[in-house]
């Protein structure tokens, strides 16, 4: 008996032994847990995650993806020059140095150009595009598919059912606006409401979303069939998205429903951490997935709604930003903040190109976005999903 | 399963809704005209009112309507069993997005105005979008889930409708033909019109048929296929092939007319069962019964004013993909 | 004999069926548990509900004598490591970044990577021996080395609890024995294991306590040298069979065949 069991042991059960006195020790008294651990077999422990950072302060640590940090500074860095670009870009071209110095003291010649004409189009910009990539970057992780966007999953198509009803119906420019939100939350709800059944998982949210999709668009084209010509005109105008004549108020729009969602934005960045296991494992870990689910994606559908509520259905932002952004640090799901800034650069650029490209026939930032997000779309299909 | 005689009682059946349909389509319209005096306009000229509208108008109407509700329901169960997705259709897969750029860039880039001469364009976009998706449905040994297919028809569906747009949008008269051509519509389409595209039409009819043995063992999986003697890759092009002809063909005649390639082969197959032989043939009677219906009740809901085909259509279908979709769900693994 | 987990009258199933209906079972402390039985017999029903994966329609699951279901996610997760069936693994992780998300219960916002947190992944990779696979990715590791970073994962939780739905399915003999080797240090190191088990004769190797089920009740609960008889096998699964001591290990060897002597062929002699 005795020389069965001990042809069984392995040679480190010796140090097993002691562990187990210490661990057993260690969950009586938590505090003594490290000390308990680190007599006798331990190797020097891993002060730190392979690839990541660690901050720490006392009780407080910080835990940071190092390659994800990098890409976020690189990104910021390209948004700051994309935004100097746009505001230099123009009829009148401002050189950079002068740009800076408009925005930080003012009193230049270019302040009416800089300040009044662009800065307002740029800021709007700015803010839809973080919008975009961030609701982007959440709905991705809940679907679990890097193809899912609030575009084809319904949330687009709501809000433009809604502002092609207020355009084709005569209402006024005010309106549009806030029945777009109210079209993009509806549709949102809808999918929601589909594809709640066995708690929202994530193949069934998605394939809700697309079939709300595509019967919304149908609803879309019929109300552009009953409408007199020059109301489906700008409706369809704004169906592609444009940044056109669009300025301080729409960025205020936009950016009160940015810092408001600031705290829920925070908790994601946490919750994300599980939307990648499958539902027992993430429960195993003490996590509630299906409601995870629920507020990532309902806060994506808010940030995706408010933004295509005030710049139209400016495609493929959603889609391509997360993506890039995962993509160059590396990481199993779009890191937020790499999205927000790859959201915003892109939709900058997008602009910029929108209104220099063919000067000076102006092309709708929507139409920029969609060449550069189709071919992209195409390159990840041909790719497959393999990263 | 249904017995054979069941199916051809099925195939009768259909046969005989579809001359009702025919007729209706006929004589139903903002001017009415009695059954008898469409017969007598069917066979002699003899210049009244009521014979100038049923050849000139209506006969053709009703023949493109007939064309493209074959091809339409056809391309759709071809497109059902490739890529083993109950949610695949011409719209959902991004095929007809694909034909609609195809036409609009031969309108507005090159000025083409024949039918003859865009249809081509349109299936060369159907093809190239038919490319893409079936890129997708292979990119793993089993085939991509009907998440991803349908998620991937849906981008491309957006990417290729926004730059057709975007085409349009700087050109409002375009847009303005363009936004009724987009939801599908069979008014004023010619004789020459119907005639023109029956060839493409025709071929891809023939190719489908000539698949659809292939197509039952596909449904097992494709191992199991080849293991039952069939070439797989040849199936894969010889259909989809049919697939891009037919739905490009339709789509240039009539614009893309929604949901019908969707509903069809659900409709059929809970009549006849899974044989593709059958659920073709009877496929290409009940499109059109389909397509003619909706022209119909687009004529009498609103008198004079039409409710274009595909409106009629698009209302019908988009609850009933919900319903689809449903059903999905349930069969998709959470 | 104490039971860490114990199940009292519980009712459960899924939404079209009911699987088990009143049963009640005991799992005892610092012990291997396997449970075995036939396909639908309710093994992984009950694996479910005893790891909080399965809310039970009635009864109450019983931890350290604290009603199981009502205890916050979070402390249930302290004291309880699970590795389903079949888990996903994300694209693109590395087996360290895995194994990490096993301390989330121990983390917030504020402290998201503590020194404990630190020590309880190194251990937990050396304790299930991929340590030197830190920094590869999941996807690229063979199904055993997956398997023990599933394990690793479960470990870093620093649970005393661990359960495993059918942790040797899909793996080829040698990994099944590498992973059962690890349970049982596991086990031996003062853990309770829990775990189901396809195969008889590993339940028979290496478990310290069987429950026997078939059709959502048990049918034998014990010692598998006490239990596993040709009986319990035919009663169970319907299997004639002879149970015969293991040659290596002496527990119980389920053999599949009627029992009757064969004629042995010796050198072209025929002997009964």
């Amino acid at each position: 008996m005795s020389a069965r069991s001990a042809a069984k042991r392995s040679p480190a059960a010796a140090n097993e032994g002691v562990a187990v006195s210490a661990r057993s020790a260690a969950k009586r008294s938590p505090a003594a847990a490290n000390d308990g651990l680190a007599v006798g077999a331990d190797p020097e422990p891993i002060a730190t995650l392979p690839g990541h950072l660690v901050g720490r302060a006392g009780p407080v640590s910080v835990l940071v993806h190092r390659r994800a940090l990098l890409v976020a500074a690189a990104l910021g860095a390209v948004l700051a020059a994309a935004v100097v670009a746009s505001l230099s870009f123009g009829e009148v071209t401002v050189a950079p140095g002068a740009v800076v110095r408009v925005l930080v003291t003012g009193g230049t010649e270019y302040d009416l150009i800089v300040r009044e004409l662009r800065l307002p189009r740029t800021l709007l910009a700015v803010v839809a595009g973080t919008a975009f990539g961030l609701a982007g970057a959440l709905v991705q992780s809940v679907s679990r598919n890097p193809l899912a966007s609030p575009d084809v999953i319904g949330i687009t198509q709501g809000a433009g059912l809604a502002a092609t009803v207020a355009l084709a119906g005569g209402a006024a420019a005010a309106l549009v606006a806030p029945s777009a939100l109210a079209g993009g939350l509806l549709a949102a709800a809808a999918v929601f409401a589909l594809g709640s059944r066995h708690g929202l998982a994530a193949q069934r949210f998605v394939l809700a979303g697309v079939g709300v999709s595509f019967a919304l668009r149908a609803l879309i084209e019929i109300v552009l069939v009953s409408a007199d010509a020059i109301d489906a005109q700008r409706a369809q105008i704004w169906l592609i998205g444009s940044l056109n004549g669009r300025g301080w108020t729409e960025s205020a729009g936009v950016g009160v429903v940015l810092v408001a969602a600031l705290p829920a934005l925070a908790w994601a960045a946490r919750a994300l951490r599980t939307t990648a296991l499958d539902d027992d494992t993430a429960r195993g870990l003490g996590a509630r997935p299906a409601a995870r689910r629920l507020g990532l994606g309902a806060v994506g559908a808010v940030l995706a709604a408010a933004a295509t509520a005030q710049v139209g259905a400016v495609d493929f932002v959603a889609l391509v930003a997360p993506q890039v952004a995962r993509r160059l640090a590396g990481t199993e799901r779009p890191p937020l903040v790499g999205a927000a800034l790859a959201g915003a650069a892109l939709v900058v650029l997008a602009d910029l190109a929108g209104r220099r490209l063919l000067a000076p026939v102006q092309l709708p930032a929507g139409v920029l976005t969609a060449a550069i997000g189709g071919p992209y779309l195409v390159y990840l299909l041909v790719k497959g999903r393999r990263s | 399963m249904a017995s054979t005689a069941r199916r051809a009682l099925v195939l009768g059946a259909g046969l005989v809704a579809l001359l009702v349909a025919v007729l209706a389509s006929l004589a139903v319209g903002s001017k009415a005209i009695p059954p008898l005096d469409v017969l007598r306009a069917l066979t002699a000229s003899d210049g009244s009112e009521a014979s100038t509208i049923v050849r000139s108008l209506r006969v053709p109407r009703t023949v493109v309507g007939i064309e493209v509700g074959a091809a339409l329901a056809l391309g759709g169960v071809v497109m059902q069993a490739l890529t083993r997705n109950p949610l695949a259709d011409p719209r959902i897969l991004g095929v007809s997005a694909g034909a609609s750029l195809g036409v609009v860039t031969a309108i507005a880039a090159f000025g083409i105005t024949t039918l003859a001469g865009y249809v081509w364009f349109g299936v060369a976009g159907a093809a190239v979008a038919g490319v893409l998706v079936y890129t997708v449905a292979s990119r793993t040994r089993t085939g991509a889930s009907p998440v991803t297919l349908a998620l991937a028809g849906a981008a491309l569906d957006a990417s290729l409708g926004a730059i057709v747009y975007a085409l349009l949008a700087v050109d409002a008269r375009t847009f303005d033909e363009f936004r009724f051509w987009v939801v599908g519509s069979l008014a004023g389409r010619t004789p020459a019109t119907a005639l023109q595209v029956l060839p493409v039409l025709l071929v891809g009819a023939v190719l489908a048929l000539a698949g659809a043995r292939g197509l039952d063992a596909l449904a097992l999986g494709e191992d199991v296929a080849r293991g039952l003697g069939h070439r797989v890759g040849r199936l894969r092009v010889g259909t989809g092939a049919a697939a891009v002809l037919l739905t490009g063909g339709a789509v240039a005649v009539a614009g893309p007319i929604a949901f019908v390639g969707l509903a069809v082969p659900h409709l059929v197959r809970a009549l006849v069962g899974a044989d593709h032989r059958w659920v073709l043939a009877v496929s290409a009677v009940i499109g059109p019964i389909l397509v003619l219906a909706a022209d119909v009740a687009g004529r009498v809901v609103t008198p004079p004013a039409e409710v274009p085909t595909g409106v009629v259509t698009a209302l019908v279908g988009a609850p009933l993909l919900i319903l689809l979709v449903r059903r999905a769900q349930r069969v998709v693994a959470a | 004999m104490t039971a860490a987990l114990t199940t009292v009258d519980i009712i459960a199933g899924y939404e079209d069926r009911t699987v088990l209906n009143g049963l009640s079972v005991e799992v005892p402390t610092g012990r291997f548990t396997v449970v075995i039985g036939p396909n639908a017999c309710g093994k992984s029903t009950l694996l479910r509900t005893l790891a909080r994966l399965l809310r039970p329609r009635a009864g109450t699951v019983l931890l350290d004598g604290a009603d199981l279901h009502r205890l916050p996610p979070r402390e249930v997760a302290t004291r309880l490591g699970v590795l389903p069936q079949s888990p996903l693994v994300p694209e693109g992780v590395t087996v360290a970044e895995l194994v990490a998300r096993g301390r989330s219960p121990y983390q917030r916002w504020w402290r998201q990577w503590s020194s404990a947190d630190a020590q309880a992944v190194a251990t937990a990779l050396r304790l299930a021996d991929v340590a030197d696979l830190a920094e590869r990715p999941v996807e690229a590791l063979s199904g055993g080395q997956r398997q023990r970073v599933w394990i690793a994962m479960a470990l870093a939780q620093d649970t005393e609890v661990l359960l495993l739905d059918e942790p040797t399915t899909y793996l080829d003999l040698a990994h099944q024995i590498e992973v059962l080797d690890l349970l049982r240090r596991l086990q031996r190191d003062g853990r309770t294991v829990i775990a189901v088990l396809h195969d008889l004769n590993q339940a028979a190797r290496y478990a310290d306590h069987v429950i026997a089920m078939r059709d959502g009740a048990v049918v034998a609960a014990g010692p598998p040298g006490e239990i596993l008889t040709a009986a319990l096998v035919r009663d169970v699964f319907g299997l004639d069979c002879v149970v015969v001591p293991c040659p290596v290990t002496g527990a119980p060897l389920v053999v599949p065949g009627a029992g009757q002597p064969q004629p042995v062929i010796d050198e072209g002699v025929i002997s009964a």
